[in-house]
């Protein structure tokens, strides 16, 4: 266990110099107004969606451990030598400005998360890191190629964070995408307090900005656990620190190149850049002072790299599967037929995402209703988690006070923007992080203002409100961590938790130890595949995706068995379904069984 | 008249409503754990009963 741990920990050391070694060309495109920490959390940010982006081309052709680490190693080289040219230019006599609780508050959710990061992440079919943005990786892995897997029509979505994990997998095992969240977390708290300072916040109150977004639960659970929400936001938001400044050529460049990771990370994305676009085409000094010459010029060039950027994951599946946007939204699946998905299994997915979409309701009386909401009733949210008091009590406050400068002015303007096309497309609480960021960001600067009056009772009654949130929230933080904390220090705790929690282990240990086990049929649609080892072929997917045209039953599937290439049958009695092979087939035998789950060798 | 009238209203009327605004949304936070917390939900059915 504890091999495997520190495999993990090196695999994420690994990855961050060679994310700061991609990231180099873009450190001369920075705004000068970044501080050093911020230019240089920046300049890894992109090189983590770049070399992704590289990893992905390649992995077109080839994804093997061989071409990961050359891709790796050259950029570890860049990565060392820019490491060692910021050692020699670091001042000797610097001395951090920080203010203490909200600096030990960002540690101690960084220690919760890189100590329960190296635990095995666990669950059903219902865990979208089980489901897909695991099992992708770890399929591309044992394929050698980046292939939309036939049976999880979501491991053909935009996959910046997933060719990340696949990479830390070949690295540093399976235990390595979990604790990578140390790094993405640590990199999304640089970029928040880049924008509480950018409007005016001190590097102090900066830091109780991050500590106050890293206490958001909602934040927290779209961070760690292999989910890419945080690698998301973290994009949109460096795109708006970097765009809503932009007084050159270069830096509206730098904002297509995150707009275009953004897009390239999830299809949220196509939402958000256009947004980001639009807002510093209307609030950043180039334009609105028209600072840029040939300001047609950084448009195309904004849009152009953008585009360049998204465009292997949207081209992939369109020559792939049918159409850019996998599985096509409403409209587009009547006229652009895919692969593997029937028109039926497409309306069945946009139903399933109409109702959960519904969040916390539509019309304008829910709308009106979302802030309190958010605040008070989070356990209605899909048990999404908090974002705490300050957003609600202060950001209003904040934005009144902000109102008057530029750039908090564009942040307030993008963050209601974002909120609305999340409340009309869908309501999930991850996908709204940077609307919770840019509102704690608010929350700090309604704060100050607040603070400045020097009325005591103001002051105590801000005190209570930030002690509350940033309290109640890591407690819900740490309360909802300790299983996996305890399992990643405790092997036996560990074994206990998985066989409770991961369905049909016992048949996933016999096959995975069994050295004739070369390919397994799974039956059951809601068998989490990722737990097997073993090249496998699962006929029916998740949501209704039919991986063998011909089959489009079990009773099909099994009449075609000698044809289909495999040796082994898992058979399950779940919670859709009961057991689909009949114990007496002629072409099976049963080798192994445990309740609701039988093994059988094709004859 | 309107010079006293925006100077109460700067120094006094708008700092009030902020604070009764944050001491709002504190307060129904408390309220609400409380509620929600194994004595409130005892408290609420022993009303009830009464």
């Amino acid at each position: 266990m504890l091999r495997a741990s520190l495999l993990a920990v090196f695999a994420v050391i690994v990855l961050a110099i060679a994310a700061f070694g991609a990231g180099a060309w873009v450190k001369n495109s920075l705004p000068s107004s970044l501080s050093e920490p911020e230019r240089k959390a920046l300049q890894c940010l992109a090189g983590l969606g770049l070399l992704s982006l590289v990893l992905f081309v390649i992995g077109q052709f080839a994804y093997t451990r061989v071409s990961i680490a050359a891709v790796l190693t050259v950029f570890v080289v860049l990565g060392l030598v820019e490491l060692r040219q910021l050692a020699s230019e670091q001042k000797p006599n610097w001395k951090p400005n920080v203010e203490p609780i909200p600096a030990a508050v960002i540690a101690t959710v960084l220690a919760v998360t890189a100590v329960a990061g190296v635990a095995e992440i666990i669950g059903d079919w219902g865990s979208d890191a089980i489901a897909y943005h695991l099992l992708g990786p770890k399929v591309w892995l044992r394929t050698g190629v980046i292939r939309p897997v036939a049976d999880n029509c979501h491991t053909a979505f935009p996959a910046t964070a997933e060719v990340l994990y696949g990479s830390l997998m070949a690295t540093g095992g399976e235990r390595a995408p979990g604790f990578s969240a140390v790094l993405t977390l640590g990199l999304f708290f640089v970029v928040v307090c880049s924008l509480a300072r950018r409007i005016g916040l001190s590097s102090r109150e900066a830091l109780w900005a991050a500590a106050i977004v890293a206490t958001m639960p909602a934040v927290y659970n779209g961070g760690h656990w292999a989910f890419i929400d945080v690698v998301y936001a973290g994009f949109v938001l460096a795109a708006a620190r970097v765009g809503f400044d932009a007084q050159s050529l270069r830096e509206f460049a730098l904002l297509g190149l995150f707009c275009g990771l953004a897009m390239a990370t999830k299809y949220t994305g196509l939402l958000a850049a256009p947004v980001l676009l639009l807002c510093s085409i209307l609030f950043s000094p180039g334009f609105r002072e028209r600072l840029i010459e040939k300001r047609k010029l950084a448009i195309a060039v904004c849009f152009g790299l953008a585009f360049a950027v998204a465009a292997p994951y949207y081209v992939r599946n369109w020559l792939l599967l049918g159409f850019p946007i996998y599985p096509p939204p409403p409209l587009a699946s009547e006229f652009f037929p895919v692969k593997y998905l029937s028109l039926s299994a497409i309306h069945s997915f946009h139903q399933y995402i109409y109702v959960r979409g519904a969040g916390l309701g539509r019309g304008f009386s829910a709308a009106l209703l979302l802030p309190f909401n958010l605040t008070y009733h989070t356990s209605n949210f899909h048990g999404a988690g908090g974002i705490g008091l300050v957003p609600l009590a202060l950001g209003p406050v904040g934005v009144i006070a902000g109102w008057r400068e530029r750039f908090a002015r564009a942040l307030v303007v993008l963050g209601l923007v974002l909120g609305l096309l999340w409340f009309v497309t869908q309501q999930e609480s991850r996908f709204l992080i940077p609307v919770y960021a840019i509102a704690g960001v608010l929350g700090v600067l309604g704060w100050r203002s607040v603070r400045r009056r020097c009325r005591n009772i103001s002051q105590w009654l801000c005190a209570a409100v930030v002690a509350c949130s940033v309290a109640y929230g890591l407690y819900m933080i740490l309360l909802g961590s300790v299983p996996d904390m305890r399992r990643a220090v405790s092997p036996s705790y560990a074994q206990e938790e998985r066989q409770k929690i991961v369905p049909y282990v016992k048949s996933f240990e016999y096959l995975n130890h069994d050295s004739t086990v070369k390919r397994v049929l799974v039956l059951d649609r809601s068998v989490p595949v990722y737990f097997l080892d073993e090249n496998y072929l699962k006929a029916f997917g998740q949501w209704g995706e039919q991986v063998l045209p011909e089959a489009s039953s079990a009773n099909e599937v099994l009449n075609e068995i000698h044809r289909l290439n495999v040796d082994h049958v898992l058979d399950v009695e779940s919670s859709i379904a009961g057991f689909q092979a009949p114990k007496t087939d002629p072409d099976l035998k049963l080798e192994f069984e445990a309740p609701q789950q039988r093994v059988y060798l094709v004859r | 008249m309107k010079l006293v009238l925006d100077s109460r209203w700067r120094t006094r009327i708008v700092p009030l409503v902020v604070d009764l605004w944050i001491a709002a949304v504190l307060m129904t936070f408390l309220v609400l754990r409380v509620i929600d917390s194994n004595t409130g939900r005892q408290l609420l059915k022993l009303l009830r009963t009464r």
